[in-house]
Parts: C-alpha cells; sequence; structure tokens
C-alpha cells in the first residue's frame, strides 16, 4: 500500500497521513450520516403530528368528502404547491380506496401511496409508515401515512401527510460541505504536526547520520553526541569499531616493519657475502637475492598501501610533515650545499594517514635533491575541491614532456645514476591513487622540475 | 681511525667488522644496544655505525643517550627500516646519515669516509699535507705522487694524524683511536710506529713536540 521509501523520514509522514486522512474521512462520513438522520427525524415527528392533528378532527361532509374541521394552520397547505400536503384516502376492504379528501396545495395532483409502506400502515394499523415519492413540480417527498377508524358511516381511511424534502436534504449537504472543509483545515494541521514531530523524534539519527560523516571527513575521530538510549549503543558499537580499525591497521603496519626487518638484514648479509666471491654460486646467489630484495621490497609496500586505505578518519598536519622533511634533508643533502626551504599555510589538514603523506613528500623531495643543483622548495596550499596540494620545485635539468609521461607510468626507471627514485616515484603515484589524489608533473619557475600532489584534504 | 659497529645479526656483524677492518679502520663490535651504548660512552670512537633495532635497548635511544652525554662521534645508520617518519626520527635523534638495508659495502664505507673527513673538516676524499697525499677512498698515501707501502696500523696512524694536521696529538689520543678495545695497549708501540712511519715517508714530516705528542707538518712551509 505504501510505496517502498528510502526515506525513513518520507515513510513515517506518508504513513501517518493516511492514517490520519482515512480517519478523518471516516469521522466526516459518520458525522454527516447522524446529521442526516436527526433531519430526516425532525421532518417525520412534524408529519406524523400533522396525520395526528387531521385525524383528531376529520369528519364527513354532506358530499362524501372527508376532511379535518380544524386543519393545520400552516399557509403552505392553502397555496398551491407550496411543499406542503395532505391527503386522506378510504381503505376498501384492506385495499387503498379513492381520495376523500386532500389540502389546497395539492390542487388537482394526488399523492401516490407506495404499496409496500401502505402493507406496513394496513398490518400496524394507527401506527405511521413512511417512504419517498416523486410530487407534484418535481418536488421530492417525504410522506406519513397512518390508518385510522373513524366513527360511523367512514370507517377506514388512510391519512396521508407529506412535505418536501429538499430543503432538508440541501441542509445536509451544506453541513456535509462545512464538515469536510473543516476536517481538511484540520487534517492540514495534522499532517503538519506529525512532519515536526516526526523531525524531532528522528533528530538524533539525523546528529548521529552528522556525527559519522564527520568521522568520514576526517573532521573527527569518534562519533560524537548525546543520543538517546536507543542509539547510544549504535554509537558506542560505531566507536569500538572506529578503535578497531585503527588497531588491525597499527598492527598490520607493525608485522610489515617487523617483517621487512626480518627479511632486510638477511638479504643485506647474503648480497655482501656473495659480492665478495667470483664464483658462479656466488653470482647466482647475488642474482636470486637481489631479486628477492625488489620483491620484498614491492610487496611490503603495497601491504602498507593496502593496510592504511581501511583506517577511516585518519588525517594529518601537513605542514607538520612539510617541516619534518625540510629539517630532515637539510642534514642529508647540507653537506652537498644543497638548500631546502618549506613555504605552506598554516592549518592544512591531509585527509589520511601521516606516514603516506610523508613518504609521499619524502620520495618527491628526496628525488628534488638528488636532482637539484642548489634549492628546492617545498610548497603547501588549498587547492579546490576539498583538495591540498603539496609542491616541490628544484632547479635541476628537469624533464621533457616525454620523460614526464614516462615517469608517470609505474616501475618505469628513467634515472640509472641515482638509485631508487624510479621505485620512489611509483610509490608515489600508488599512494596517491589509494585516497584518490593525483600526482602532476611539470616545469617548475626555477628551470627543474616542478612535482605536484593534489591530495584530499582542507585548511582548518 | 677508529669505528664502533653495533649491529645484533651476527653474520652482518663479522661482515662489517671484516669490510671496515680491511678498508684501514680499528673496529670495535657490539652485538646489543647496551653494550654498543657503553662502548660509545666509554671509548672515543671516529664513527659509529648503529642498527636501529636491537637487543636491550632501541637504537634511536642508544644514540639519543649519546648525543645528551655530549658525544659528538659521527653515527650512521644502518637499518631496514625504510619509513620517511623512521629517517625523520633517526635524524632528530642526532644521526649524521642513514642507510637502508640491504646496501652495498661501498656505498656504506664511501659514506662512512665522508662522515669522518667531514667530521675532521676536509671536504675531500684525499688529504694533503704538502707533497704528503692521504687517500681515504683506498686507504693509501702517496708522496709526490708515488705510493708508499704500508701496514694497516702505519695507515691508521698517518690516516690520524692527516685528518687532524692542525694541532699536535698525544700519544694516548693516538693509542686511542688506532687499536680496537681488544688490542694490547702499549704506548711504547706508538714511538715504534712513529719510528718506522719516518723511515718511510720522511723524518721531517713528523714533528715531536716534547711532553706532548706529535704533529704531521709540512716541511716546506715550515722552511718557508
Amino acid at each position: 500500500m505504501i510505496k517502498k521509501s528510502r526515506s525513513l523520514l518520507r515513510r513515517l509522514v506518508v504513513t501517518a497521513t493516511i492514517w490520519t486522512l482515512l480517519a478523518l474521512i471516516a469521522v466526516a462520513i459518520a458525522l454527516t450520516t447522524l446529521f442526516q438522520n436527526s433531519v430526516l427525524r425532525a421532518l417525520d415527528d412534524r408529519l406524523e403530528a400533522v396525520t395526528l392533528t387531521i385525524i383528531a378532527t376529520a369528519d364527513q361532509d354532506e358530499t362524501g368528502r372527508v376532511a379535518p374541521s380544524q386543519p393545520p394552520q400552516d399557509s403552505r397547505y392553502d397555496r398551491a404547491f407550496q411543499g406542503m400536503y395532505w391527503q386522506i384516502n378510504d381503505i376498501d376492504n384492506g385495499r387503498l380506496g379513492p381520495v376523500l379528501g386532500e389540502s389546497e396545495s395539492l390542487v388537482d395532483e394526488v399523492i401516490f401511496v407506495e404499496p409496500q409502506a401502505f402493507e406496513s400502515a394496513l398490518e400496524n394499523f394507527g401506527q405511521p409508515a413512511e417512504f419517498n415519492v416523486k410530487g407534484p413540480d418535481n418536488q421530492l417527498l417525504r410522506v406519513i401515512i397512518r390508518g385510522v377508524e373513524l366513527p360511523g358511516a367512514v370507517g377506514r381511511i388512510l391519512v396521508v401527510a407529506a412535505e418536501d424534502r429538499r430543503p432538508a436534504d440541501a441542509e445536509v449537504r451544506r453541513f456535509a460541505l462545512v464538515s469536510v472543509g473543516i476536517f481538511l483545515v484540520f487534517g492540514i494541521v495534522l499532517a503538519v504536526g506529525v512532519i515536526f514531530q516526526v523531525r524531532i523524534g528522528l533528530a538524533p539519527v539525523f546528529a548521529m547520520r552528522d556525527a559519522v560523516a564527520e568521522v568520514r571527513e576526517g573532521r573527527s575521530e569518534r562519533v560524537v553526541g548525546d543520543f538517546p538510549i536507543e542509539l547510544q549503543p549504535l554509537g558506542d558499537e560505531l566507536n569500538s569499531l572506529l578503535v578497531h580499525s585503527r588497531e588491525v591497521v597499527e598492527r598490520a603496519r607493525t608485522h610489515v616493519g617487523n617483517l621487512a626487518h626480518a627479511l632486510k638484514t638477511p638479504i643485506a648479509v647474503l648480497l655482501n657475502e656473495s659480492e665478495t666471491s667470483d664464483t658462479e654460486l656466488a653470482g647466482l646467489v647475488r642474482r636470486q637475492t637481489q631479486t628477492m630484495s625488489r620483491q620484498v621490497d614491492h610487496h611490503l609496500r603495497r601491504a602498507r598501501a593496502a593496510a592504511h586505505a581501511k583506517a577511516i578518519g585518519a588525517r594529518c598536519d601537513v605542514g607538520a610533515v612539510v617541516e619534518d622533511m625540510t629539517r630532515t634533508l637539510n642534514k642529508i643533502y647540507g653537506r652537498q650545499n644543497k638548500v631546502v626551504s618549506a613555504h605552506y599555510d598554516s592549518g592544512l589538514e591531509f585527509r589520511g594517514e601521516r606516514q603516506d603523506l610523508e613518504e609521499m613528500v619524502g620520495n618527491l623531495s628526496d628525488n628534488a635533491c638528488k636532482w637539484a643543483d642548489r634549492r628546492v622548495l617545498i610548497s603547501a596550499g588549498v587547492a579546490d575541491a576539498g583538495q591540498v596540494f603539496v609542491r616541490v620545485d628544484d632547479d635541476g635539468p628537469g624533464m621533457d614532456a616525454e620523460q614526464r609521461k614516462m615517469a608517470l607510468q609505474r616501475g618505469v626507471r628513467l634515472d640509472e645514476e641515482a638509485p631508487g627514485s624510479g621505485l620512489g616515484l611509483s610509490i608515489v603515484v600508488d599512494l596517491a591513487g589509494v585516497y584518490g589524489g593525483e600526482l602532476k608533473l611539470a616545469e617548475s619557475d626555477n628551470g627543474g622540475l616542478r612535482a605536484e600532489l593534489l591530495l584530499p584534504g582542507r585548511s582548518r | 681511525m677508529r669505528v664502533l659497529v653495533v649491529e645484533d645479526d651476527p653474520d652482518l656483524n663479522r661482515q662489517l667488522n671484516r669490510a671496515l677492518t680491511d678498508a684501514g679502520y680499528a673496529v670495535d663490535v657490539a652485538m646489543d644496544g647496551e653494550e654498543g651504548h657503553f662502548l660509545g660512552d666509554t671509548e672515543p670512537y671516529d664513527a659509529v655505525v648503529l642498527d636501529l633495532g636491537l637487543p636491550q635497548i632501541d637504537g634511536v635511544t642508544v644514540l639519543e643517550r649519546w648525543r645528551q652525554d655530549g658525544k659528538a662521534f659521527p653515527v650512521l645508520i644502518l637499518t631496514a627500516r625504510d619509513r620517511w617518519s623512521e629517517k625523520v626520527a633517526g635524524f632528530d635523534a642526532g644521526a649524521d646519515d642513514y642507510l637502508t638495508k640491504p646496501f652495498h659495502t661501498e656505498e656504506l664505507l664511501a659514506r662512512l669516509r665522508a662522515l669522518t673527513r667531514r667530521a675532521a673538516g676536509h671536504a675531500s676524499s684525499s688529504i694533503d699535507c704538502g707533497e704528503l697525499s692521504v687517500d681515504t677512498r683506498g686507504a693509501r698515501v702517496f708522496i709526490e705522487g708515488a705510493p708508499v707501502k704500508l701496514t694497516s696500523h702505519e695507515f691508521r696512524l698517518i690516516s690520524y694524524m692527516a685528518h687532524h694536521q692542525d694541532r699536535v696529538i698525544s700519544r694516548s689520543e693516538l693509542v686511542e683511536h688506532i687499536y680496537d678495545q681488544d688490542f694490547d695497549r702499549d704506548s711504547n708501540t706508538i714511538e715504534v710506529f712513529i719510528g718506522r712511519l719516518r723511515k718511510k715517508i720522511g723524518s721531517e714530516r713528523i714533528e715531536t713536540v716534547r711532553g706532548l705528542g706529535y704533529r704531521l707538518i709540512d716541511p716546506n712551509a715550515k722552511a718557508a
């Protein structure tokens, strides 16, 4: 019956409105029916009284006509087709006889007596029976008949009192119209009330939705809010899930680090030992160990990247990372008379793991330092559309468009002289991809290469 | 030149010891952080090769303690930890260089040479004193371009004096910097080495400062 809606608010409002509407319609129908019955009852009472008035003074005159000596007091009985009538029929051996008398208002018309009502009047002789019938001038008549036995020669007669019921029906229609109007207004007020009620009732749910969004967007580490007792367990569960998720990531990272340490020392030993000998076995060991070393590097980095992508709600200060890298690289490259400087907006926030940002910025800046002649500039700021940029400029030889394109393809090593930086760049591309960011290479204003990272983040 | 190697893997420790000894260094080794810290605290090293993942005390902690105690010797961190956060932590703790495993022995030796040279204030791999030239890279000594044949102890002695040729070096300082800790130290052997060196490179190149020690000099510069 209710269209499947994905909005809880809509479901509640639509359901409540439909039930309210049905209830109001039922009440309107019941009230109108009651009113109609009461109006009709009043009409019948009046007509019954008329029959009694007629019976009280009915008598036969010399022409054989039967009429009350004191007819009901209403001018409408005296003028033609005014909507109020009486009529007296003869009852002849249980059959409806000729008209013995009638009000002036009937003129030459006769009120048709419904046979079924007549039977009923005969059966309960002296009691009123009612029916509806078409009257003169297209009127719809409400009719009360009552049988009575007059003393003398007249015997049994049927007294018929009728009145046009259209004014009464019109009154009922007016009542129905007014009540529908009132209930409509009432219904609208209720519906608005329902919307307010549902909104107020669901407010904690919306608050929780916003709190979860805060976590998702990295503005909060946990779901915070004053939730009602029905929702508090959900909030607590979410929080423990967040804590668990961070623990899992942390454990994975620790395992990966331990594995790296455990594998790299033996690899170093094998490589060093095999390099001291020229035998065939030494060559084999050297080649295989180098392959092992590359595989270990590759898979450890992929495992780290995969572990990081699952951590939700992580964020870190871009400025602090840029400062760390600048300080460290100045220590490493200061002896080569290369100077790394930093320029960044304060309060920049990267939506992700700090270690990943460090890897990206570290590798890019390290590359820049390797190739730079004198100066490397690391800058960071807000890019558009919810992103921050970290830009690394050097004054080295730079790259032409073709080289830049090649450099961004995974696993391609351009530089044979400066070992490791080819791998470094592909790690940056991988990590940026994990966060839905990107790495762009361009020509720097300083003549060298400009590497620009675009990452999800904002300014606090 | 005397170096300390702190590395917990016995095979790598042995390899480093051999490679550094072959390169002309006096080498002490430690297998864990506690022993490494103690040696660095008590012996005057010219350089330290330090692993980070060590038993007992972590490498970074060892390094921080040395720096807090005012130890200024250059430290090269040799570790499997290749993350930038770990490099930053290493440098912030006071490291002078950082090499990740696996590594080439030549790379380690080159960086160590650069560290000891820089610590003594020399820029190039060859340290000159007049006609005398000490090639720290090849562990060789030349006079007017002609190589001089020296034993490893003789080379250590001349190399240390060349690194610090601007000052007088006491006998005990020489002992501390050319022998590893297991060597039977007798300062008289220094006189024997000085005597042999003078024979090989010319006695006028090593000046004896009475009561203080020795100094490597350029005889031509003195004459001028």
